[in-house]
């Protein structure tokens, strides 16, 4: 692979899961809060 | 009936989300058309449209779906009635029946395929017949006759139907998302161990070629006269729309089912970039580089070249797998699997907007609502069955999978900004959000989306044969433009058949009679949904004279 592949790609992926990962972790917390206030 | 239902939870539904929006072509198409458009320089313009267009379209659907909720509608004619005093607005949600009922028709047949590709995989099948061989015979195509019925296909679709049916009439949290929750896991679990596998492929491991790592080069290394080429543009933004399940439907009906005060800025945002993460990172991950490791990368880039990458997952994958020694069956199943899971969580979401139409307008109960649904995607897809050898299926997926969405997505963005209001649409995206939405986007949801999904509905009305750039010059020079047979008005015109005729010589019905009586057959169950829209709000004037 070429380093241009591999900077594209590796810059893909980066931005791609960390706003993945940081949303899902958003919703579940938030979620999990949600869940304490109705009990 | 009034329905109650409600998701068990927010992560059940954002699955359920992504469910929907990850399909087959998150790993059959996408690392198609990225390698066929610039390579690496795809992703700049991918990801552009995805944050002008695809969230922006995404947290519309959402605002328009949770506002419906709120009226007792489910489905779209409800919801855009809600939007305004235009008598009218209903009828663009005929969209919203017509387009989830004919997608499912068809979608469901390939889906069966691959329920079919697992259990044959398991069996051992592909050691000794190869795919080449067996999925023209399994469609029929090798039947002299273009009516010919292909039974074995016919079993695997009526199974996939049932079990869709089942799900949807188990309910919103005990059937949908249910199954998202066990579907979704499983099909990041198979993705991750395929594509580790065909990643790790060592150049001395029996039948490979090449290393799987030149197929990742040739899906990334940045071609950068892409960005300058406008198909390039226009394929990233076409494989957004289509990616994110948006134009459908489906989306506003999953949202309908939010509490009113309940937060959809990040839920739809968290969907959405799921469904990116599974598509550019395990469905550019898996087919190029384990085709490209057995086939070597002249022969990848021609079966990709057309921009789906249908015939390397049907034709080429499970004889490949067979390499693999006492894993092939289990690399067939998984494969296939996470392709089924990824067909299923989203023909699920076709079916409920029909479902809840039928609930909400028309008083029905669940059941009989999902057998209803069932039915007919039965005669719908029987009919892709029976005459796909002829061109139906093609014709139901351009017409219902491609056109329809297109113009439903640019009316639902031009009713939200500009009948609904854009004031009242941001308060409805931003009501309980848990996540602070840039204002820029205010901005882009009334302008930069509209205009998007219009210059990706113009460009398909006349895509040109060949570059877009010498086609303007053709235009210019006065030789006219030369417009593709797989444009609309190309397709209307039947531009590029050569004896346009219904019946041959000897009186057999042609690929043309096919296509002009599967484009009947539409309008046809357009018109009905169009008529079942009018009597339900006839019904309701009736019943409050």
């Amino acid at each position: 692979m070429t380093v241009a592949a591999w900077i594209t790609m590796l810059l893909a992926w980066s931005v791609i899961t960390f706003f993945t990962v940081r949303f899902f972790w958003l919703l579940v917390k938030r979620g999990k809060s949600e869940k304490s206030d109705e009990d | 009936m009034k329905t109650t239902e409600r998701w068990g939870s927010r992560v059940g539904l954002v699955l359920a989300m992504t469910g929907s929006a990850v399909g087959l072509g998150n790993f059959l198409r996408f690392p198609a058309q990225a390698s066929q458009h610039g390579g690496g320089a795809f992703i700049l313009p991918y990801l552009v449209s995805f944050l002008f267009m695809g969230i922006p379209l995404l947290w519309i659907e959402w605002a328009i779906g949770r506002r419906g909720g709120q009226f007792g509608h489910h489905s779209a004619p409800g919801m855009f009635d809600s939007m305004g005093k235009q008598r009218w607005l209903k009828y663009l949600g005929v969209f919203g029946i017509f387009t989830n009922l004919c997608i499912a028709a068809y979608y469901c047949y390939i889906e069966s395929w691959t329920l079919s590709y697992v259990w044959h995989s398991l069996i051992g099948t592909f050691r000794h017949v190869a795919p080449t061989d067996f999925f023209p015979r399994y469609l029929g195509m090798r039947e002299e006759s273009l009516l010919a019925l292909p039974h074995e296909a016919v079993f695997w679709f009526i199974l996939t139907l049932a079990l869709n049916v089942w799900i949807l009439s188990r309910g919103l949290a005990r059937g949908i998302e249910l199954a998202a929750k066990i579907g979704m896991p499983l099909l990041f679990l198979f993705g991750v161990i395929l594509a580790v596998r065909g990643l790790t492929l060592g150049k001395d491991a029996p039948g490979v070629v090449q290393s799987p790592l030149a197929g990742l080069n040739f899906l990334w290394n940045p071609r950068p006269e892409g960005l300058l080429d406008p198909s390039t543009w226009l394929a990233a933004a076409g494989q957004i729309f289509f990616t994110l399940s948006v134009g459908l439907g489906c989306i506003h009906c999953y949202a309908s089912y939010v509490k009113s005060k309940q937060d959809i800025a990040l839920s739809g945002a968290t969907a959405g970039w799921m469904n990116e993460w599974v598509e550019v990172l395990l469905g550019g991950s898996i087919l190029i580089p384990i085709a490209t490791a057995y086939l070597g990368l002249e022969a990848v880039q021609s079966s990709t070249a057309g921009g789906s990458g249908f015939a390397l997952g049907f034709l080429a994958l499970p004889t490949l797998f067979n390499n693999w020694g006492w894993f092939a069956p289990v690399a067939g199943a998984l494969w296939f699997g996470l392709l089924f899971f990824a067909g299923i969580t989203s023909s699920l979401s076709m079916g409920q907007p029909i479902m809840a139409f039928l609930e909400d307008e028309y008083g029905w109960r669940r059941r009989s609502a999902a057998l209803a649904f069932g039915a007919a995607t039965f005669a719908l897809g029987m009919f892709c069955v029976w005459l796909y050898p002829g061109g139906a299926f093609d014709e139901f997926d351009f017409w219902t999978g491609t056109f329809s969405l297109v113009v439903f997505a640019l009316g639902e963005t031009i009713i939200f900004s500009f009948i609904f209001g854009i004031d009242r649409g941001w308060e409805e995206i931003t009501r309980g959000a848990d996540l602070k939405v840039p204002r820029m986007f205010r901005f882009v949801i009334k302008y930069i989306t509209p205009t998007f999904i219009l210059v990706i509905f113009v460009a398909a009305l006349i895509k040109p044969e060949g570059a877009w750039g010498a086609a303007f010059g053709s235009l210019v020079s006065g030789h006219g433009w030369p417009l593709a047979p797989d444009s609309v008005i190309g397709k209307i015109l039947h531009v590029g058949v050569d004896h346009y005729t219904w019946f041959d010589e000897n009186g057999r019905a042609t690929p043309g009679f096919v296509r002009d009586i599967t484009r009947m057959l539409l309008m046809i169950v357009f018109a009905l949904s169009g008529f079942l829209v009018w009597r339900a709000w006839r019904l309701k004037a009736r019943r409050a004279a």
